[in-house]
């Protein structure tokens, strides 16, 4: 079976007391095995939130996670208990996060947190979990590491510890790694390590979801690519595609924004407006509000998915078949 | 290279963190900014690039007189502001304005959107009247509707405008832009760099911005000076050190910065910065260079003129 | 023109008297919502509001507020009966007029106590934490100093030195529970100095005072009035301890201490004499804790459960 991940219509609903927050609003993609998926988007997107909806790590509630398909490996995990989830976590899925030092006990050595989870998964005994974490800091480049596995993690730089992140998550070889910003609050240099670190380990796991604001770590790293806008997706295709030749105005207005270290413009293009409120989106496509090429119909009618090439689609109204949207 | 003209200029510049024992020995020194020196000529915006730890902000903060520093000399406009105290210092700040880096952290919590622009005008005695509150807003595109608003309440962009908004209230001639966009998002970020653009030729000011994006860097400045372990290793016009950079540093750090172009060949550099506690002999970079040669550990290399303004600190560039 | 300009000066004036006001609403709006959302904390709220009446209506609430000196020896230790709702004392005085009574008192001495208390604590804390180095130092061993001392100690000796009274009681208190304030506001200052805010307010030339007046203080705020008022209770159970030992106020003031303790020789024939005393004590002590607790959560969205 050729999808390793498989999700339909997948809708995250925060319900208060007052209103309903529609975070995530029916979004659907497919991660192939091998493959790694960007997901792109502006603060408040929702793309974390659908990323810790396939996890299932949402608290519900006040979260309401729906979806008409949530598979891994063909297996439905929407429905699974707290107890199956549990086997799930970092052995079939595990996640790494833009704050490392945030997920590591201060109070444990790396060794004590490493070992910890891959006897909770693999049942072995202290020796050989901790020949197995040394062998995947080995994996991710850390030096020495036997003296590593002594350390606490504040005796850690920040790239360090998103290596040990990156080691711990894999350690017990699971089918999809989501990374949420992992190179966010590092330093450049230190960012270009980790990307080259998960480019290298991509072949190591079945699959990858990048969460990211920055297109070009996903120009550095991904596959394909979904754009998510307000809750919902705009556009997916392979990466050359969609960041080359952007079809939804929304991505290229993403991607003409991005100062260029290469040639310096007078001044940077940049779609108008706000992100519209997750609690009574605007009716039509969610864009239209923002968007320059607006058209009643836009306003009215949510826009169906249409391929501009194959693999490659969008979801507006101005999209031609065979062509990018009808653009001046 | 001393410049009669230069507006703001920066010798020799440093600040050593030294933690003494109980008897005032010296028991660690943490060498954060180790001998920095630049000018910056009046209407001119220098950037700034480097990694975290090498010292860029706390050079940003001891030009603003907010860290003092353990020797050197920053002048405005001619005049030595590290000799100034008190009274002095005060009348004089107006001059000099910093936008940070997190505007969150930047506005007061308890102000709403009208106390912190009011805030400039009361500490230099000044009347804020209507007009001029509302002529700032308009000036960095703030809506009025937004004056009983708290800080928290407002979107990153429109932070950042405020916090532009009370530097301007000062009517300053330079401002100091410590990473003013790095926790925004591109669109966001987008908008605040054509402010600050539009503000720079408007108002004639003078910019030094501090950032790790190159992208912005490049947008926004006309001479960059690239910084590690608390000096600067390379300084010029940004057309000619983005062309062709000449120190090894300089070269990866431009190499790894991902692009949606997906950009050429990357030098991925070894290991951590070292710990400006326990700098290198000789050049600082030594550690982690590509070409380091025995040579590398004697002397430390100081800027020298490749032409055309473009100084680069290494012996073999 | 000059007469619209000055039509927009007092129509700019009045906005802005206008717009303080909603923001005060709005500031108070969102405690408010979030106190309400607590059920404990409106009980304590209820409590203390209750107390504050009784404290301020006092004379019109007591069935016999002048008998201070015991009115009829006949009436001696009478039980809880309709006219006398928490009976009479040894000297026939009505304890429910004196538990009323007192009530005014013990919040005054709490309120006074307090007020001293924070203000001798917030500059010396704000100070030392703002300042820091020498200044620090010195204010620090002060506090440690003042804390070392047992406060039932020092109210002796003040009382030995003034006379024993309610003015000795909140003096000893205010003496030593004002470092806790100073240390409390120490650490909050420690933090906020090196707030981005405030090296912008530093940056355009604002003084060390005009920085710990309009943002360190402001931002200390929400801590201390959580600690004042969890601090209300300790403080009315300090006096009504001082009362009991002696050394507080002296009969026949109606203080809830001094009234457990004179009752305390009657316990276990007219148990009501000190029981309703203590009662009230009880009542203030928990009415304050509950509503600091959950004013703590308000300012602290640390410690708030979601």
């Amino acid at each position: 079976m050729a999808e390793l991940l498989e999700v339909e219509d997948l809708k995250t609903h925060f319900v208060t007391r007052r209103a309903v927050v529609r975070a995530v609003d029916g979004i659907t993609f497919t991660v192939r095995r091998g493959e790694a998926l960007g997901l792109a988007g502006e603060t408040g997107s929702g793309k974390s939130v659908a990323a810790r909806s396939i996890m299932r790590i949402v608290r519900e509630p006040p979260a309401k996670v729906s979806a008409r398909r949530l598979a891994l490996e063909g297996e439905d995990i929407l429905g699974l208990g707290k107890a199956r989830l549990r086997d799930m976590w970092g052995k079939r899925i595990s996640m790494i996060f833009q704050d490392p030092s945030g997920y590591l006990n201060p109070l444990l050595t790396v060794g004590a947190q490493m070992t910890d989870v891959i006897r909770r998964h693999e049942g072995v005994s202290r020796r050989a979990a901790l020949e197995a974490a040394a062998d995947m800091l080995d994996m991710v480049g850390m030096p020495e590491p036997p003296s590593v596995l002594e350390r606490y993690p504040f005796q850690l730089s920040g790239g360090m510890q998103q290596r040990v992140m990156i080691a711990m998550s894999l350690s017990c070889r699971p089918s999809l790694l989501i990374a949420d910003e992992p190179t966010t609050a590092l330093d450049v240099t230190i960012q270009a390590q980790i990307i080259d670190l998960l480019r290298r380990l991509k072949e190591k796991t079945s699959g990858l979801i990048l969460i990211t604001h920055d297109l070009a770590v996903i120009a550095g790293l991904c596959d394909t690519v979904a754009v998510m806008y307000a809750g919902k997706l705009v556009e997916k295709g392979p990466v050359g595609a969609v960041l080359g030749s952007p079809a939804h105005p929304y991505t290229r207005g993403l991607l003409e924004a991005i100062p260029d270290a290469g040639a310096a413009r007078d001044s940077l293009p940049f779609v108008r407006g706000n992100i519209p409120s997750a609690i009574a989106p605007p009716p039509g496509c969610r864009f239209s509000p923002r968007c320059d090429l607006v058209t009643r119909e836009c306003r009215e009618l949510e826009p169906e998915w249409r391929e501009v090439e194959p693999g490659h689609s969008i979801a507006c109204h101005l999209a031609v078949c065979g062509g990018g949207a009808g653009v001046a | 290279m001393p410049d009669a003209d230069a507006f703001l200029s920066v010798e020799n510049l440093k600040k050593h963190f030294v933690k003494r024992d109980l008897f005032g020995r010296e028991v660690q020194r943490l060498r954060a900014v180790d001998g920095v020196s630049f000018e910056v000529g009046r209407g001119e915006a220098l950037g700034i690039v480097g990694e975290s730890g090498c010292g860029k902000t706390t050079t940003a903060m001891m030009i603003m007189r907010l860290i003092e520093p353990t020797s050197g000399r920053v002048r405005l406009d001619g005049r030595d502001l590290t000799g100034l105290t008190g009274e002095q210092l005060r009348a004089v700040r107006p001059r000099f304005q910093m936008v940070f880096q997190d505007p969150g952290a930047a506005l007061d919590p308890r102000m709403t959107v009208y106390d912190a622009l009011e805030e400039p005008f009361r500490i230099q005695r000044k009347r804020a009247t209507p007009d001029v509150i509302e002529g700032l807003m308009h000036r960095v595109g703030l809506d009025g509707e937004h004056l009983e608003r708290f800080a928290h309440e407002l979107s990153g962009g429109q932070k950042q405008r405020l916090v532009i908004a009370r530097a301007l209230a000062m009517e300053p001639a330079l401002l100091v832009l410590d990473e003013p966009t790095s926790s925004l998002d591109v669109n966001v970020q987008a908008q605040i760099l054509n402010l600050l653009g539009n503000l720079r030729r408007q108002m004639g000011l003078t910019y030094v911005l501090i950032s790790h994006n190159l992208g912005v860097v490049r947008h926004v400045a006309d001479r960059v000076a690239v910084m590690y372990l608390g000096r600067i290793v390379e300084v010029g016009p940004v057309g000619a050190v983005f062309a062709s950079p000449l120190h090894p540093y300089t070269r990866a750090l431009f190499s790894a910065i991902p692009s949606v172009r997906g950009g050429g060949e990357r030098i991925v550099l070894e290991g951590d910065v070292p710990n400006p506690l326990r700098v290198p002999s000789g050049c600082r970079f030594r550690t982690r260079c590509p070409h380091s040669s025995p040579e590398c550990s004697i002397g430390e290399p100081e800027l020298t003129d490749r032409g055309n303004g473009h100084f680069v600190a290494c012996s073999f560039a | 023109m000059g007469m619209t300009g000055a039509r927009v000066n007092t129509s700019g004036r009045f906005e802005r008297l206008r717009r303080a006001c909603r923001t005060i609403r709005k500031r108070a709006g969102v405690s408010w919502y979030q106190l309400r959302r607590n059920r404990l904390t409106m009980v304590g709220l209820a409590i203390v509001m209750l107390l504050a009446l009784v404290a301020v209506f006092a004379p019109f609430i007591a069935p016999y507020p002048g008998d201070e000196e015991g009115t009829s020896l006949g009436n001696r230790l009478k039980p809880p009966s309709r006219e006398h709702l928490f009976g009479t004392d040894d000297l026939g005085r009505d304890v429910f007029s004196r538990v009323v009574l007192g009530a005014r008192i013990s919040l005054r001495v709490g309120v006074i106590a307090i007020g001293a208390t924070m203000a001798i604590g917030i500059p010396i804390g704000a100070m030392a934490g703002f300042f820091g180095g020498w200044v620090d130092e010195a204010m620090m061993r002060l506090t440690d100093i003042c804390l070392a001392f047992p406060h039932l100690m020092l109210a002796l000796a003040i009382s030995a030195a003034l006379g024993s009274g309610l003015r000795s009681a909140m003096l000893a208190i205010s003496l030593t529970w004002w470092p806790w304030y100073a240390r409390l506001v120490r650490g909050q200052a420690l933090q906020l100095r090196n707030q981005p805010f405030v090296y912008a307010a530093r940056s355009m030339g604002a003084t060390d005072a005009d920085i710990i007046l309009r943002h360190i203080l402001p931002n200390c705020i929400g801590p201390v009035i959580v600690n004042a008022s969890l601090d209300m209770g300790y403080i009315i159970l300090a006096t009504a301890s001082l009362g009991f030992i002696g050394v507080g106020a002296q009969a026949p003031t109606p203080e809830w201490g001094l009234m457990v303790s004179t009752g305390r020789k009657f316990f276990l024939t007219s148990p009501w004499m000190a029981l309703f005393p203590g009662l009230a004590i009880f009542v203030a002590v928990l009415g304050f804790n509950l509503l600091g607790d959950g004013l703590r959560d308000v300012f602290d969205p640390r410690s708030r459960p979601r």
